[in-house]
């Protein structure tokens, strides 16, 4: 995941581990918070790491990692997280994890490449 | 998008095609409650109770069933999420969510904060969640918990002054005096599990002019009946569901 990565880019990797998905979710939102981020795409952000890395415990289990990369890009940043494949991203109880975040990232996709959930988050620049 | 190529499978369309039917709703409400529920779950910790949240995602699923175009791209799980993550942010929205922190929060938040400062003193570097949550006696998602409180709920003073120029408005000064919203969302949830008792017709209507804000006349547009007819239907509307509130029994008292 770390492949290409910008200069700027904030990483962080976790046991995947139901106990950890809380933890996930606090650094992504407490890194979009810094950047400047208002609490509407917080919460949406949140959203989607919780569904993401949810569907990464259940596919790994306890002897894997969730991996999570936040990257600076001219529109704003970009969110991976994985390793996931739509396979993980579509396994659900009734509903598919998938479904959940393309309601509020619609460009949210999986990079087969990179074997990750890539979800890039547009926004205007502070300058 | 790969996840995304089953689509709706033709049971569900039949069911999003017999909508107005009162099995084929509850059909639709079962299965799509635990996606209001996951998302209601999402917005814990905000000071709201978890059943009010519920209460606000199953309107929320219910809007998003009465609207879902089933011809369109879009799958309904998505498109539900979208008009539900709505409704939860109206209504945190109405009720000042982001000022106004739950007391034990804002103590945990402080917890926190001084038994990571008071870890790093004597250790010489940063606790992590884990050394916190031992030294209050507390879970590790506590701990995270009251941490992203705390991010997230710095708020500014209302007596600040909005510029550094002397004399210049405060904070306070400048925001409206009365929220009239205030207090709604609390009784949309509670009107909302008596608009099943009501004929269709007086739902939609009331549904457009209190949910939606419609006026009489864009509610006449939007259903092809004149304003008069309009207001006398919605006036017999709000009667009959006085009566069913007065005569509520509890046993009847879900979100539908």
């Amino acid at each position: 995941m770390s492949e290409g990565s910008a200069a700027d880019s904030f990483r962080l990797s976790l046991p995947a581990d139901p106990k950890q998905v809380g933890a996930a979710r606090l650094f992504v939102a407490t890194t979009f918070r810094m950047l400047g981020a208002d609490e509407d795409l917080v919460a949406d952000l949140k959203l989607a790491v919780s569904e993401a890395a949810s569907a990464i415990v259940r596919a790994q289990g306890l002897a894997g990692r969730i991996l999570i990369e936040i990257s600076s890009v001219a529109s704003g940043e970009t969110v991976t997280i994985g390793p996931l494949t739509a396979d993980d991203m579509a396994a659900d109880d009734g509903i598919a994890p998938g479904d959940v975040v393309v309601a509020v990232f619609r460009d949210a996709r999986i990079d087969e490449h990179k074997h990750a959930l890539v979800i890039p988050v547009n926004r205007p620049r502070d300058s | 998008m790969s996840w995304d190529a089953t689509g709706s499978g033709d049971s569900e369309a039949d069911l999003f095609e017999r909508r107005r039917e009162p099995a084929a709703l509850r059909e639709l409400v079962d299965r799509y409650t635990p996606l209001a529920d996951r998302l209601a779950r999402r917005y814990q910790g905000r000071g709201e109770p978890l059943d009010d949240l519920r209460q606000v995602a199953a309107i929320g699923l219910l809007k998003s069933i009465e609207r879902f175009d089933a011809d369109r791209a879009v799958k309904f799980a998505t498109f539900a999420t979208t008009t539900i993550l709505g409704e939860l942010r109206r209504h945190l929205r109405d009720k000042t969510w982001s000022v106004r922190v739950p007391r034990s929060l804002q103590e945990q938040w402080m917890n926190v904060a001084r038994a990571s400062a008071e870890l790093t003193q004597r250790r010489g570097h940063a606790p992590t969640v884990a050394d916190i949550a031992k030294a209050l006696d507390i879970s590790p998602d506590e701990v995270l918990e009251a941490m992203d409180a705390g991010s997230a709920y710095t708020a500014g003073s209302l007596d600040a002054p909005v510029t550094s120029d002397e004399g210049a408005a405060t904070v306070g000064q400048l925001l409206p005096h009365i929220d009239r919203n205030l207090d709604n969302a609390q009784d949309r949830v509670t009107v909302a599990a008596q608009l099943r008792a009501l004929p269709e017709r007086q739902r939609v209507i009331l549904y457009l002019r209190f949910f939606e804000g419609l006026t009489q006349g864009e509610i006449a547009d939007e259903i092809g009946i004149s304003q008069m007819h309009v207001s006398r239907l919605l006036r017999k509307a709000i009667a009959d569901l006085k009566h069913h509130l007065i005569d509520d029994s509890p046993s009847d008292a879900g979100p539908f």
